[in-house]
Formats: structure tokens, C-alpha cells, sequence
């Protein structure tokens, strides 16, 4: 024992490269780490492979001809971009938005956010190295990505939302498969608990692992699941509401430290889980009182033109936190200046300065409790 | 409190370094006023320090290229958790140097949002802990997102432009359409159909087509009615019509 002591343990500090193709970093992101043993020094995140300039883009485009660019920031969360851009141009030209198509942004909204966070925990538990989690996972996805496939024809880059409205009313027998769907879903998310959330090997490699506390998730302008994980009451659909959410009952799950510390990597894994079952409660709400309003009217007046001049800021709840777009126009048919800020990309930048002092292995849980997606990083 | 309320507040107590509120009338836009880029830092911390302000979440940092004015805006999106209210504030700077203090100190998030300006509009935040191009690569030229940039050709050998692929797809125009030796529409009719009856048969019916061809004209300019129909609308008569010449070409050869 004295022998080790004695022996002061500076080894050699080596330098790794993680990434841009390593299978636990989401996409194409990479990591230089510094590292001295299996503890790091430091990890350094270099982003940028997936910058497809789109804001650059906007200002070629239409405000129309924007939307289906809006489907490629979160490829994950689709409908929450289009929703965003949508919203912002509404602004601009006071458009009244008819309530079906209110109530069906909602549904395939949150129908986005649960097949969204099915990804990202079933990701996570894979990067901590349980596989049948994510097997479950893709498998309710996929009834989702049908449901959403049958309603505007893609399961995966939807260009569902116009401006003033949506593209396509439900089509018949829609809304009892979705139902029953969620009668399925709801027990699964149980099972799902017992396969993986309180699982032993999983609940040790978590808790207490990299927390982030309130005060340094609000100064880094985390936003989303992982401010909530950090026990801010903080939700754009409730405390700054558009569309329908104020008419709904749901929810805001934020992390109490079950097993751990409030802001570890558990409970930003555990509140995304009780957000899936808030999703499908609004899911059901939403159903039951769409019939109320008549169908196939589900795109608001617009102007001939589609021209803006001045600036508007919107954002809304994107299964990865706050999803603000900013637009200047210039009265042309092209904005002057669009700029999106995403969740991912300010989640991104906490890396660096949580890192010093973990292991490895827990980077790997930090960057998949985060949940970060590469081209939202980008644009 | 609204804007209006942050700018008089702003405004008692840093003066003119707090300027032009610019009010807007339409409900959900925002107002926004502008600060001094030497205040800038002040004004920040103020803004985030006092009670009554406490926007500690920096929503979102722009930089906005105005060559028209000669100028480039940063644009601030500022929230307060505490107090649910939001303020955009704007610096402007000068369009040929662009340099403000970094915000970075005041708000973390300010870290990785400086940082993209930098590298797309080309703002220079003084102080920076880390002033690196993000998105792109290092040694790239320009920042993309001001009004004037040029791309380059290519970046070290990739070209930043492709063809068009309709070009390399064009349909170059069929080289039978040229070729009308007599401009009869009957022989124009009747001589691709001719050569397709022949090609679908055997090869050396091709050569017995081509010797046969002079005759077909004839028979065109002789006007057969019923030739001319079955050759333009029914292609299996026409193959008969050419099965039927067949045994004449035969003739011939023999």
C-alpha cells in the first residue's frame, strides 16, 4: 500500500480521439479527450460535421419553402421544428390558426415527443450497455412512426405543419388505432420501468453520476427534460403556452432524486420516462376533443403574399427543450435573417466543463442522458 | 415588467448608454432597444444582478449583418425564470471591426453562442475564453453569414459547387427525326415501322427491310389506304404487313 502511495501517480497525460464515429456519441460529434487513466482531464467536444448552413438556406428560401428545411435541424423531433417555424410565421401575419389544426399539431407534437424520447432512452440504456431496452423501445416506436406515416405520408421527416394550419386531417379509424395504442403503451412504459429504469447495474452507473444543478443548468441555458431533471419548474407548453396546451391537464415531471442526487444522469432518464406518460395523456385528451371541432378545416387565412417586415421571435417545447426560431424580414418573399436555437446545442457546451474529474464510461452516460442529436448541434 | 419598464430602468441608470426603444404595436412582437458596446458588459450584468430584472437564462445571441447600414447587430433574447419576462437587447458595431466584450462571463451559455457568431457573422467578442470557429473548419475563409460573402470555389480540392445533373441526364434528340430524304409524311410514317417489324424479326429480315425500303417509299407514294393505317396505328398489322413482304424479299434473294 505504501509502495503505491509513495509512488505519486503523474502518469503521462494522454490525449484520445472519441469520435467522429464512435457508436455512443449520437451522430457524428466528436471528443478530444484528455485523459490520465481512465479519469478525464478533460473533454473537449468539436462540432460542426452536420453543419448544413441552415440559416444560410432561409435566406434563399420562401417562408413556405422553408418548412420541409425545419424537418432536417431535429430529425428526431420533426413536427416541433415545423411547429416552431410555422409559429413564428403566424406571428408575423397574424394568422388565426383554426382549432383542429391546433389540436392536431398537439397530438402528432406529443405522438413526436414519445417516439423522441423512446430513441434517446433506448440509446442510453444501449450506450450503458443494456441492448433489450432499445429493442423494446424501436418496437413502440415504430407503431407511432406507422400512425404518423398513414396521417401525412413520412415517417421521419413529416413537413406536416403549414403556415396557418396543417397539411392533412385524420384519416378515418385513425384515432381509435391511436387510442388503442395507447391503451397498449401505457402498461409498457411500466414493463419498461422493470426492465431498465430501476435497474440495479443501470441505477448504479446514474445516480449521482455528473450532476448538474439548477443554477448551473439555467446560467448554461439547458433547457427541456434536462432543466426539469435539474428540479426547474420550466415548461414553454405550460408557463408561456401556444396552441391548445392550455386547454390540456398534464404534468410537468421534474427530477427529485429518486435514487441519487437531484440533475443526475438518472433523472434526466427517469423525467423523460414520465414524460412519455404525460405525452400520452395529452394524446388522450387531445383525441376526445377534436371531434368537436369540424372536419377538414384545418388551414387558417393567408395573406397572397407572404411578405415581413420587422422581427419575431417564437419558440416551442421540442422534446429536446426549448426550440426558438428569430426572424427578420425586409417585406421581400425571403426572410432577411432566420436563426434557430436549439436545445442540443446549448446542452453541448456544459460538456466541456463537467467533464474534468469522471471517468470515461461516465462520459458516455453524461452525453446520452443529455440527449443531444447531431444536427441539431449543426443546423 | 415589459420592455418599455426594463428600458426606463435600464435608461436612469446608464443614461444614453441605453438608447432608441423601438416600440412595436403588432402583440406578439417583441420590442427591442439598443446599448452601447463599451456598456455592454455593465448593462448585462445589471440586468442579470438586480431583483427586479434577474434574467439569468440568455435565450439566444444573433448576429445580424446590415451592410446597408454599415453596421452588424448582436441581438440578445433574454428571460428571467424568476419574473417570466423577456427583453431583447442589441448591440451595434461598426460593420469593418466588429468587437464587443465577451457576455460569456455573465451568462455560460453566452460560451458556445459567441463562439458561432464569431465564426458565422464574424464578431469579434473581446475577452472570449475560447474563441474558435465552431462549425466550420479552422482555416476557413470569411464568415458565411454576412451579407457579402463570396464561397470559394473549392476547399482543399473539393469543389464546393457540382454540376448540374439534369445536364449530365439530357436527352439528346434521336438521330432518326433528322433524316427525311423525300418529305412525305406517308414514307416518314411508314419507315420506322418498317424498321421496327424488321428488327423484331430476324437479323438478315433487317437487310431485306433496307432493300425493300425503295419499294415501301413506292407504295407510299401510291397512297394504299389501308397500308398507311395499319403502319401508324396498329403495330401488330404492320408486323404482318412486313411478314408479308417477307416472302417477296425472299423472292428477291433467291
Amino acid at each position: 500500500m505504501e509502495v503505491i502511495l509513495d509512488n505519486d501517480m503523474t502518469g503521462e497525460e494522454m490525449t484520445l480521439n472519441m469520435g467522429p464515429h464512435h457508436p455512443s456519441t449520437h451522430g457524428v460529434l466528436r471528443f478530444v479527450l484528455k485523459t490520465d487513466g481512465e479519469i478525464l482531464r478533460k473533454a473537449t467536444p468539436d462540432v460542426g460535421y452536420l453543419h448544413r448552413s441552415l440559416e444560410k438556406i432561409a435566406e434563399r428560401t420562401t417562408y413556405e419553402g422553408f418548412m420541409p428545411y425545419t424537418d432536417r435541424i431535429d430529425y428526431l423531433a420533426a413536427m416541433f421544428a415545423n411547429e416552431a417555424w410555422a409559429t413564428a410565421c403566424e406571428r408575423m401575419y397574424e394568422v388565426e390558426v383554426p382549432k383542429r389544426a391546433q389540436y392536431l399539431r398537439a397530438i402528432t407534437g406529443e405522438l413526436n415527443r414519445i417516439i423522441s424520447h423512446l430513441i434517446s432512452l433506448g440509446c442510453m440504456a444501449m450506450d450503458l450497455g443494456a441492448f433489450t431496452p432499445f429493442i423494446l423501445a424501436l418496437r413502440e416506436r415504430e407503431f407511432v412512426n406507422d400512425f404518423i406515416e398513414e396521417l401525412c405520408g413520412a415517417r421521419l421527416t413529416y413537413n406536416y405543419d403549414r403556415i396557418g394550419g396543417v397539411a392533412f386531417d385524420i384519416p378515418t379509424g385513425w384515432s381509435d388505432k391511436v387510442l388503442e395504442w395507447c391503451d397498449h403503451f401505457e402498461p409498457m412504459v411500466d414493463e419498461f420501468d422493470r426492465l431498465i429504469t430501476f435497474n440495479d447495474i443501470f441505477v448504479k452507473r446514474c445516480a449521482n453520476i455528473t450532476i448538474i444543478t439548477g443554477k448551473e443548468a439555467i446560467d448554461w441555458g439547458i433547457v427541456g427534460p434536462n432543466l426539469r431533471a435539474s428540479g426547474i419548474q420550466w415548461d414553454v407548453r405550460r408557463d408561456d403556452p401556444y396552441g391548445v396546451y392550455p386547454e390540456l391537464e398534464f404534468d410537468v415531471p421534474i427530477g427529485k432524486g429518486i435514487v441519487g442526487t437531484v440533475g443526475d444522469c438518472f433523472d434526466r432518464f427517469w423525467v423523460r420516462v414520465e414524460e412519455m406518460r404525460q405525452s400520452t395523456r395529452i394524446v388522450r385528451q387531445c383525441l376526445k376533443k377534436i371531434d368537436a371541432h369540424p372536419v377538414n378545416d384545418i388551414q387558417g387565412k393567408l395573406p397572397k403574399k407572404l411578405r415581413f417586415e420587422g422581427e419575431v421571435y417564437a419558440h416551442v417545447e421540442s422534446a429536446r427543450g426549448d426550440l426558438g426560431i428569430y426572424v427578420i424580414g425586409q417585406g421581400k418573399d425571403q426572410p432577411y435573417r432566420v436563426r434557430i436555437r436549439t436545445g442540443s446545442f446549448t446542452s453541448m457546451g456544459i460538456i466541456e466543463s463537467k467533464s474534468p474529474g469522471i471517468f470515461v464510461a461516465d462520459l458516455v452516460a453524461l452525453i446520452s442522458s443529455i440527449d443531444v442529436v447531431a444536427p441539431e448541434i449543426d443546423r | 415588467m415589459d420592455s418599455k419598464a426594463v428600458f426606463e430602468a435600464l435608461q436612469s441608470k446608464f443614461g444614453d448608454a441605453v438608447h432608441d426603444l423601438h416600440a412595436v404595436e403588432k402583440k406578439d412582437l417583441d420590442p427591442w432597444f439598443f446599448v452601447k458596446a463599451d456598456k455592454a458588459l455593465e448593462v448585462c450584468e445589471h440586468l442579470r444582478d438586480a431583483p427586479e430584472l434577474a434574467f439569468n437564462y440568455m435565450e439566444c445571441l444573433t448576429g445580424i449583418d446590415w451592410p446597408d447600414k454599415g453596421e452588424i447587430h448582436v441581438a440578445l433574447h433574454l428571460f428571467s425564470y424568476t419574473h417570466k419576462h423577456r427583453v431583447v437587447v442589441k448591440v451595434a458595431l461598426p460593420r469593418e471591426s466588429p468587437t464587443m466584450p465577451t457576455l460569456s462571463g455573465v451568462w455560460s451559455a453566452a460560451n458556445w453562442q459567441e463562439r458561432e457568431c464569431w465564426d458565422l457573422v464574424g464578431v469579434h467578442f473581446e475577452g472570449h475564453p475560447d474563441l474558435r470557429r465552431i462549425m466550420l473548419p479552422d482555416d476557413w475563409e470569411g464568415h458565411p453569414l454576412r451579407k457579402d460573402y463570396k464561397q470559394k470555389a473549392e476547399y482543399h480540392g473539393i469543389p464546393t459547387t457540382r454540376p448540374n445533373p439534369l445536364e449530365l441526364l439530357k436527352i439528346k434528340p434521336p438521330p432518326a427525326a433528322e433524316k427525311k430524304p423525300e418529305a412525305k409524311d406517308a414514307a416518314a410514317d411508314k419507315k420506322p415501322a418498317a424498321k421496327d417489324a424488321a428488327a423484331d424479326k430476324k437479323p438478315e429480315a433487317k437487310d431485306a427491310a433496307a432493300d425493300k425500303k425503295p419499294e415501301a417509299k413506292d407504295a407510299a407514294a401510291d397512297k394504299k389506304p389501308e397500308a398507311k393505317d395499319a403502319a401508324a396505328d396498329k403495330k401488330p398489322e404492320a408486323k404482318e404487313a412486313a411478314a408479308d413482304t417477307k416472302p417477296e424479299s425472299d423472292k428477291a434473294q433467291a
